[in-house]
């Protein structure tokens, strides 16, 4: 109760502390949202890609970065595979500017795919929330990522229409707050006709069946064994990422982006610090007389440190508070303004939350220190001659 | 002998001695006036018996401790549990109430907050203050807020409770009432009584009255305790 009448009493003062801290918090969180999000989809992606190894065309002297059914069968023979997964990746508005999320229309082969749903882990499957699979057989029909389902503003029955082609919509998918919440699936052969019809080089070529991207499925320590044996025994001109080099890359973007957070976190120190620490001096030269007063009664050096840093220690809290708060509001309205556009660009976790209000109020007490040694060092006679 | 100095003496920077050799006693129960004009060493001298000072050399012994010997980690413990303080004015923590700042003591004390309340209450009762608890000082008048400052200086049941000129902003009666009150609480309660002052209506209440002069002690009448 002392503390909070203490700063009531300067509530111009503390309040404005408490926003500086709030500031400082609230860079805090909107930085730490959007890390938190992009580290999901990193976290997706490692999930995604632990049991698979990547494979690609490099394409050859035609730049057709193409895989054939020859390909996808040597893949299969390699020991070790135990399925492979093959998609049709396309743009999925060729007109599209920079996206945060892109987004892409995937061909899938239904059976293909939902064999290989049973060999990746739990947490990289994808589920239909909404509508169902489409039969097999079935075509121009589309199973939507949840962005892709929220931007467009679709549902299952209507109709979404891309690359000139009109698609309906069967299926809505989980939101992953990851990399397939911006896919559309559809069937590998209607993906395969909208890519030769839009490519006479294609046409001309007259190929039976192709795709653009196949997944090896591994269990994930053999990963980079069996990644090593394709490289050595497979025909030259593929692009193979192992799930460990994947992983290493996720995690060097990830080191990256808490640097970023740590980064404007000490920046939330510097400033926050600096002006609690300021605030409490003056409070201590204010408080002089009621300093003295209280070591002439009996309090000790500890007595005085600890109110002191009981203050300190509010006031980084109260602007944690604050500034988690505000950070939530900003969060929640950058991510109305974007959900609109897809996707939530922010994600303000709990863990987040927790960080930043301990983080300010550890802050508070930090920049309490001095200011709380300096009263607690009042010689009491001096002190009491204050007025 | 519940306070003993001997041959205390302050010597400040550059020269200055506050305090040449004063050695004085009083005796458990004694209501004791130090008087003397500005700069004569009293306030100094009340510093040091109140262990907020240490001096330059001699000896002050409370209740059979000599304090000049211990640490300055035990200084403020003894002040907890043997001396209260009234000041001359601004006693008062201006953020805490009535009832907080007469519990500051037995908070340091570390007594269980319903307790302290207990304590506390009736101490600003004694005073006359019950009605006055949840007041901040700013609340109360001069006269109430050295009342304040007289219960919190007695909660602790201290053996000595020393004072700063405590009427020093008081109107005449005001300060009378407030005097007749201290009286009365510290010889009811056995208490020895030391007041630095230079209001001869304070030095009349006294049951004797040391002069000082340029740090010197210049009259001491006898002790009348028989201790």
């Amino acid at each position: 109760m002392e503390i909070l009448r203490n700063l009531y009493r300067r509530r111009l003062r503390t309040g404005l502390t408490v926003l500086g801290i709030a500031v400082g918090i609230l860079a805090f969180t909107v930085m730490g949202g959007m890390a938190e999000k992009i580290n999901m989809i990193i976290r997706g992606g490692e999930a995604y890609f632990s049991h698979r190894i990547a494979v690609r065309s490099n394409g050859g002297a035609l730049r057709l970065n193409l895989l054939t059914p020859e390909d996808i069968a040597a893949l299969r023979q390699v020991p070790g595979v135990q399925e492979v997964e093959t998609h049709i990746m396309l743009p999925l508005d060729e007109s599209a500017g920079f996206e945060l999320a892109p987004r892409f229309l995937v061909g899938i082969d239904l059976p293909n795919f939902l064999r290989a749903q049973t060999w990746s882990g739990p947490e990289a499957s994808l589920h239909v929330a909404r509508g169902a699979w489409w039969k097999p057989g079935e075509h121009q029909v589309a199973v939507l990522g949840s962005a892709v389902a929220r931007k467009m503003k679709l549902g299952v029955g209507d109709l979404l229409t891309t690359h000139g082609t009109r698609f309906k919509v069967v299926g809505v998918l989980e939101e992953t707050l990851s990399v397939p919440d911006g896919w559309v699936m559809v069937d590998q052969e209607d993906a395969r006709g909208l890519m030769v019809d839009s490519s006479d080089l294609l046409k001309s070529l007259n190929l039976a069946s192709f795709v653009t991207n196949a997944y090896a499925l591994v269990d994930p320590s053999q990963g980079d064994k069996i990644t090593d044996i394709m490289a050595s025994d497979l025909r030259r001109g593929f692009l193979l990422f192992s799930p460990q080099q994947l992983a290493k890359a996720a995690g060097q973007a990830t080191t990256l982006l808490n640097t970023a957070i740590l980064g404007s976190g000490v920046i939330a120190v510097i400033v926050g610090a600096l002006s609690v620490i300021n605030t409490m001096f003056i409070a201590v030269g204010e408080r002089t007389r009621e300093i003295g007063i209280k070591k002439a009664i009996g309090a000790t050096r500890s007595d005085i440190i600890r109110e002191f840093l009981a203050e300190s220690t509010v006031i980084g809290f109260l602007g944690g508070f604050l500034g988690v708060g505000l950070g939530a509001l900003v969060i929640a309205g950058i991510n109305w303004y974007t959900r609109d556009q897809g996707t939530p660009v922010f994600i303000l976790t709990p863990r987040l939350a927790i960080w930043g209000m301990s983080f300010a109020a550890v802050l508070g007490a930090v920049a309490g220190v001095l200011p709380a040694l300096r009263a607690a060092k009042l010689d009491p006679v001096a002190a009491l001659r204050e007025l | 002998m519940l306070l003993e100095a001997e041959g205390v003496t302050k010597l400040y920077p550059m020269g200055v001695r506050a305090l040449d050799g004063v050695s004085l006693r009083v005796g458990r129960g004694e209501f004791v006036g130090i008087m003397g004009r500005s700069g004569s060493g009293k306030s100094t001298l009340l510093h040091i018996l109140g262990c907020l000072d240490r001096p330059s050399g001699g000896n002050v012994r409370i209740d059979g401790v000599e304090v000049t010997r211990l640490s300055d980690r035990f200084l403020p413990r003894l002040r907890l549990h043997k001396l209260g303080f009234v000041f001359q004015a601004h006693n008062l923590v201006p953020t805490l109430t009535a009832l907080e700042n007469v519990s500051l003591p037995l908070k340091y004390l570390r007594v269980s907050p319903r307790a302290a309340y207990e304590k506390a209450r009736a101490a600003l009762s004694a005073v006359g203050l019950e009605d006055r608890m949840q007041h901040l000082p700013s609340q109360l008048s001069g006269g109430q807020q050295q009342r304040a400052a007289i219960a919190r200086a007695l909660v602790n049941d201290p053996a000595l409770v020393l004072a700063d000129e405590p009427t020093g902003a008081l109107d005449t009666q005001t300060a009378r009432e407030l005097l007749a009150l201290l009286r009365r609480l510290v010889s009811e309660r056995g208490q020895t009584f030391v007041v630095v002052t230079h209001d001869p209506l304070v030095g009349r209440q006294c049951d004797r009255v040391i002069t000082m002069e340029d740090g010197r002690v210049k009259e001491i009448p006898e002790s009348r305790s028989g201790d």
